[in-house]
């Protein structure tokens, strides 16, 4: 199973070479009896050659493995391998965020990622909201009632897409200049 | 490719990303297992877990996770490594593919899952492990040094994909800071809208564009230079240090760790990083717990 070494899968050419190509090859040995040494260094690179060229084959194989969504004309992304897209999304300063919020007697809430999406991560719960507005009434009626399972107390859930300047937002709490309402169900 | 390098380099970068992918996965098991409990109408999986089709069972996923510890235990220890060695690799990738499958694909544990398949199928287990108990530590050898080699471009190649991807898709705009500016507005104003935290920061210094400019053309700097890092371990120091400083400068930003990166395990291929264990090796209450 130990496939780059190289000795598991190729065998040496020849058992002896010359010590101008032992050392050649890099090989060092520190230790042992002179003739132990050369036989060490000798099948060392003996297996050198024959694998110096798988060496470069595994090389160019997994480089271009893992350079090929860049050079592909339409590549999708994937994991492990990837096209690393993050951060190159076009946006404008004005942005839609998809999101839910929990409307209850003391108002508007905003919910977390944890109720939102089922996890921590809020990339996700973001995905999540927005694949559910995409993919139309059946997925936003099964989201909201996910959501709304989730919620701990009475209210209406509702899937929502807010239009927010987004500097203005962070700069100083500027609210939503626009709220679409896609979804609405009522938690128990 | 034919770098020459001692066991000891290659064990060192065994512990380490065995240490990690561990820490990794222990420390968020809670979150695999909010996972198990996603609607299967979420489930859009990464290539290794498309031929399922449908998304695995609670219960053999939790299974798989436990296997991924187990595997990584003795990955991490070196014990039985030439089948402990891939299976954690295979291991690690699935749980990854798994974290990876529910709709968005995260960018963070690529070069980990990569990194673990180069080390777990090399013989990284040749010193500082439970299989080398007792036995003659080996000279150094290519052997040892390919491997690294290997992750260390494989390393520059991540960061060179990702350069590409912001001149291919976002072009000039990225160039004059516009791209980046709006995708910290739009990143951390998402994390508000949803009630997480977000960088304190990112307020700052949207109020003040002309600083994205530099800052957008230092990121493709730092991304598409990255194969000088593969021209001496002089070039390497410097081109980690830049890079580790950017991602230094996301977390600012944006709110959003690179761990591996950010733990600099990621730039360990290129450089002598036995060092670093013979250190700690030289503690005399480490000596004894690791002597036979």
């Amino acid at each position: 199973m130990t496939l780059l070494t190289g000795r598991s899968w190729l065998r040496p050419r020849s058992p002896t070479l010359g010590h101008r190509q032992a050392a050649r090859s890099g090989s060092r040995c520190r230790e042992g009896p002179l003739t132990a040494a050369f036989a060490r260094r000798s099948a060392s690179y003996a297996a050198g050659v024959v694998t110096n060229r798988g060496r470069w084959v595994v090389t160019v194989v997994v480089g271009l493995v893992v350079i090929a969504p860049a050079l592909l004309a339409d590549p999708g992304d994937d994991f492990p391998i990837s096209t690393y897209p993050m951060f190159t999304a076009e946006r404008d300063r004005v942005v839609d965020i998809d999101t839910a919020v929990l409307v209850d007697a003391d108002g508007r809430r905003r919910l977390s990622p944890e109720i939102v999406g089922g996890t921590e991560e809020i990339v996700s719960a973001a995905v999540t909201v927005s694949r559910a507005i995409a993919d139309g009434d059946v997925s936003l009626a099964r989201l909201c009632a996910e959501i709304a399972g989730r919620v701990d107390g009475p209210g209406s859930v509702e899937i929502v897409t807010e239009r927010h300047d987004a500097v203005a937002l962070l700069q100083d709490g500027v609210p939503p200049v626009a709220v679409t309402v896609h979804e609405r169900c009522e938690a128990p | 490719m034919n770098q020459v390098a001692p066991a000891r380099r290659l064990a060192t970068f065994r512990l380490l990303t065995g240490g990690f992918a561990l820490v990794y996965l222990v420390g968020r098991i809670p979150y695999f297992l909010d996972l198990t409990r996603l609607h299967a109408s979420r489930w859009v999986p990464p290539l290794a877990l498309r031929p399922l089709g449908d998304p695995p069972a609670q219960g053999v996923a939790v299974v798989i996770l436990g296997l991924a510890i187990v595997t990584g235990i003795a990955y991490t220890a070196g014990w039985r490594f030439r089948w402990t060695g891939p299976a954690f690799a295979v291991g690690l990738l699935a749980v990854m593919s798994y974290r990876n499958a529910w709709g968005h694909l995260f960018h963070t544990d690529n070069l980990v899952v990569l990194h673990v398949f180069i080390v777990g199928l090399a013989p990284s287990a040749a010193a500082w492990s439970l299989d080398a108990r007792d036995k003659t530590e080996p000279s150094d050898d290519v052997r040892f040094g390919f491997p690294l080699r290997l992750a260390a471009v494989v390393t520059v190649l991540t960061y060179v994909v990702t350069g590409i991807a912001k001149v291919r898709y976002a072009g000039g705009d990225w160039l004059s800071g516009d791209t980046l500016l709006h995708q910290i507005a739009f990143d951390n104003a998402r994390k508000k809208v949803l009630g997480d935290d977000y960088s304190p920061l990112a307020a700052a210094f949207a109020g003040h564009p002309w600083l994205f400019r530099p800052m957008g053309a230092l990121t493709l700097v730092v991304e598409l230079g990255a194969p000088v890092a593969l021209l001496g371990r002089r070039w390497a120091a410097w081109w980690s240090g830049a890079a580790w400083a950017f991602h230094v400068g996301i977390v600012a930003l944006m709110w959003i760790a690179f761990p591996y990166p950010l733990s600099l395990i990621a730039f360990a291929p290129f450089f002598r990083i036995e060092r670093l264990g013979e250190r700690v090796l030289g503690w005399s209450g480490v000596r004894k717990l690791a002597t036979p």
